[in-house]
């Protein structure tokens, strides 16, 4: 208990108060931003964190994380353009709902979502990190693939017009996974001696083009023939939900979230996966809901945002107690750590048993922070809506290419942010499905890596998916969310003419 | 209001990038120097160029600012230094990825032929372990079971035909085994996997490696060098060279800047450099990451020399490998 009173001292002071809201801040507008990922946000604060405590720094980066998890949203919902990965299942109705006029609610419940995550995964790292640290080493390559397959199996609930061609663009985008340096050969595939294309098609530009950009082309030809009022009237509205409607919800905030700590605490799964399983989750239970989703459910809203907040907390449990970063972001945060003189690893919590407290008390803080300033603050971004859309597509435009720019500094970035701008405006217009497309891009990788390695550890034998109980159960399950929507569609077609 | 003062800025910085070409080597660095890290952002190799660069800067009178180029596998990082003109106010972080590249063939731009080394400053030491449940307490007992059943050993690694793929197998080579690189999408991830019993053998460099070591989960076998390491948990661990096994590589940072930059600017960054590496700061930086158990710094006639050598060595073992471009 005295170890708890001496973390509450340390986040509580004037000091840490004043790092917190200036972090959460930060990193949400870093969040933002397509192009600024969480990562760098915090690579950026790390000078800031030379001359602080430790417990200082950690409460700093600890809030840009969090800040980081959510800002993703805000563009996400305005502007279809998730400004991290984690967010790209958020555009799926948080787009739709702005488009409905529904800005203010989409960012309030995103806001509240993913404050609701970071308390819920917080209190289980303070609860159970050791035992949950366990978990994550039962993830091996057999397991990483059979979770990648249940993530590439959510096609089927989020492009459910057209399956087949769904199951093409998710083709496509593993295809295109597979230019670059292969990561067990170290050989160059599809290359064509470009030095660009080594290190792959970077999928954060391809869903820059293929969101934002598609989006705004698709606005230059609908512009003229269509009621423009929604911007030029100003019948955005950036009300919030009534307290009791999220309520109703509370399901899918809490299935959202387990789904988000467990995937976060596996090892590179990271955000993005989970915020896609739960989002595919939310719109399998809750398929017969007035609002379809994919044209505004809030449950779509909801589940990823709830999801990859939850994973800040999970992905900071191996980081912690194995020395062992469960996500890209933590990875960094453990470099800040050894920076700041501590070293992760087993023993860390043996020998700094105020950290944990301190980092829950920051999670904590950083989420009651979002929760009740962020709804305000975040929905007053929805005004950006109210600008005609010749003001408001260039801006699009220019924010989605400084984005593509600074991945990695990289002109070529830009130029691919291009191609896939016409070609998923292509992919609307003739409805194949963009989003299949980025979840085969981003999941190809980690299928084929996972794959093969399995392989070669199995000795050539591919026994090992099937009976490592774990990887069993996965794959059956990744099965069953695969083939189930088809069945219940024959089913019904069965049943309809009998009825 | 703010479109005018970039306009400004930017006339500004124009105006001094004529200057600064006119006035040649005289007064540098007359504006901001450029410190190219063919990295992405977080890694262990970038943390070290922001922290170098910071102490640097107070040395030079000038800020250093750090630009991540990590496209193409350090080759966008590389032909982005190459294209800046040699006036000394681009300098490029080099780590053993640049040479393999040469050594591979696989860019067209020849690293030594284009770029002179300024100075060699850390070493990273890498060693080898295996996991505590592991049957093999010695690196002889892995290295016997290696020649009995070759390619039977899994060794972790996280980028295959770069850095960890030549130690694990110029390791092996050496000792007159093999064994199976499997490579995994991150250092994390392979960690995991060395713990979750996937891997029979794990490789890291130093700072990763002690907190499993102290932990107990990871019993260390051989540290890749030619002397035991200084350390107290490390003092058992046999160097690679005592055992007979003539083979040291790890990994390392330095800096160069492009051929042809006036040796006056050479002279100036260099000693700059020299006073970094020399404060107590840096010293501090160093003893935190674990990368002063082992002197890595050579001055620029050294490292030029010391890089000769390691490419003939790269180009050996990917030969071997099949991954050198023809």
């Amino acid at each position: 208990m005295d170890v708890f009173i001496q973390a509450l001292g340390e986040v509580f002071n004037p000091l840490s108060v004043v790092l917190v809201v200036a972090g959460t801040v930060f990193g949400m507008v870093c969040g933002a931003l397509p192009g600024i990922s969480t990562s760098l946000a915090i690579i950026l604060c790390l000078p800031f964190t030379y001359t602080m405590t430790p417990a200082a720094a950690v409460v700093l980066l600890i809030a840009v994380y969090v800040g980081g998890a959510c800002g993703g949203s805000i563009s996400a919902i305005l502007i279809k353009s998730p400004g991290t990965p984690e967010a790209v299942a958020t555009t799926f109705d948080g787009y739709p709902m702005a488009q409905k006029g529904e800005a203010g609610i989409a960012l309030g419940l995103a806001v509240t979502a993913s404050s609701f995550g970071t308390i819920f995964s917080a209190v289980v790292m303070l609860i159970a990190a050791p035992l949950l640290a366990t978990v994550a080493l039962s993830f091996q390559s057999a397991e990483y693939f059979g979770l990648s397959l249940i993530g590439l199996s959510c096609i089927t609930s989020i492009a459910a017009k057209d399956q087949m061609k769904a199951a093409l663009s998710v083709i496509l985008g593993l295809m295109i996974s597979t230019i670059g340096i292969d990561s067990i050969n170290g050989t160059e595939r599809f290359a064509f001696g470009q030095p660009f294309l080594l290190n792959g098609i970077n999928y954060i530009s391809v869903m820059i083009g293929a969101f934002a950009v598609a989006e705004v082309l698709k606005n230059i030809e609908e512009y003229r023939h269509r009621d423009n009022t929604l911007h030029e009237g100003g019948r955005v509205s950036i009300k919030l939900m009534k307290f009791a409607e999220m309520v109703k919800m509370w399901s899918t905030f809490v299935t959202a979230s387990i789904i988000g700590v467990i995937i976060g605490i596996i090892p590179a799964a990271g955000g993005s996966i989970s915020s896609l399983i739960a989002y595919g989750e939310a719109s399998r239970t809750h398929k017969n809901d007035p609002i379809k989703f994919g044209e505004g459910n809030p449950r779509g809203v909801v589940a990823p945002e709830a999801s990859n907040n939850a994973g800040v907390g999970g992905a900071l449990v191996p980081t912690m107690v194995l020395g062992i970063p469960g996500s890209p972001v933590t990875a960094v945060i453990m470099a800040a750590f050894i920076i700041i003189g501590m070293r992760p690893g087993p023993l860390l919590l043996r020998e700094q048993p105020v950290l944990l407290n301190t980092v829950f008390l920051a999670l904590v803080f950083s989420a009651l922070l979002l929760f009740v300033g962020g709804r305000f603050v975040t929905r007053q971004f929805g005004h950006i809506l109210k600008l005609p859309y010749p003001l408001l597509g260039p801006l699009i435009m220019a924010l989605g290419l400084v984005g593509a720019y600074s991945l990695q500094n990289s002109f070529y970035d830009v130029i691919v942010m291009f191609v896939f701008g016409l070609l998923g405006y292509l992919f609307d217009k003739f409805r194949y499905s963009s989003p299949a497309l980025i979840l085969g891009l981003i999941l190809g990788e980690l299928v084929e890596n996972s794959l093969r390695k399995q392989i070669i550890i199995g000795d050539g034998s591919a026994a090992g998916f099937f009976n490592r109980p774990i990887s069993l159960v996965i794959l059956v399950t990744a099965v069953v969310i695969l083939v189930w929507p088809l069945i219940g569609a024959v089913l019904k077609k069965k049943a309809k003419p009998a009825a | 209001m703010i479109l005018r003062n970039l306009f400004t800025s930017a006339a500004a910085g124009l105006a001094l990038v004529a200057l600064g070409g006119a006035a040649g080597a005289q007064d540098y660095p007359r504006r901001p120097i450029e410190m190219v890290v063919p990295f992405g952002a977080g890694g262990a190799s970038d943390i070290f160029a922001r922290q170098f660069a910071q102490i640097a800067s107070k040395y030079l009178g000038k800020p250093i600012s750090v630009i991540n180029k990590g496209g193409a596998g350090t080759i966008e990082g590389m032909l982005y230094a190459y294209s800046a003109p040699a006036d000394g106010y681009t300098i490029l972080e080099v780590t053993p990825s640049l040479p393999i590249v040469e050594a591979r063939n696989s860019s067209s731009i020849k690293f030594r032929a284009e770029f002179e080394p300024i100075m060699k400053v850390q070493a990273d030491v890498q060693l080898i372990g295996v996991p505590k449940s592991s049957p093999y307490k010695t690196i002889e007992e892995l290295v016997a079971f290696g020649k009995a059943n070759p390619k039977k050993l899994k060794i972790g690694g996280i980028s295959p035909g770069a850095l960890d793929d030549y130690i694990a197998n110029g390791f092996a080579r050496a000792a007159g085994f093999t064994w199976n690189y499997v490579p995994y999408r991150g250092a994390s991830v392979m960690k995991a996997a060395v713990l979750g019993g996937e891997l029979d053998v794990y490789q890291d460099k130093l700072i990763s490696f002690m907190s499993l070591v102290e932990s107990g989960d990871i019993r260390p076998l051989v540290v890749l060098g030619e002397k035991r390491l200084d350390v107290p948990a490390l003092k058992d661990v046999p160097s690679s060279v005592e055992k007979g096994i003539n083979f040291t590589e790890g990994s390392w940072r330095g800096f160069v800047v492009k051929k042809g930059t006036p040796e006056k600017v050479k002279k100036i960054i260099i000693e700059a450099f020299q006073k970094t590496y020399e404060d107590p700061a840096y010293k501090e930086v160093e003893k935190k990451e674990m990368t002063d158990i082992v002197p890595g710094y050579e001055t620029a006639e050294q490292f030029k020399k010391s890089l000769d050598k390691e490419v003939e060595e790269y180009r050996a073992v990917f030969t071997e490998l099949g991954l050198v471009k023809k």
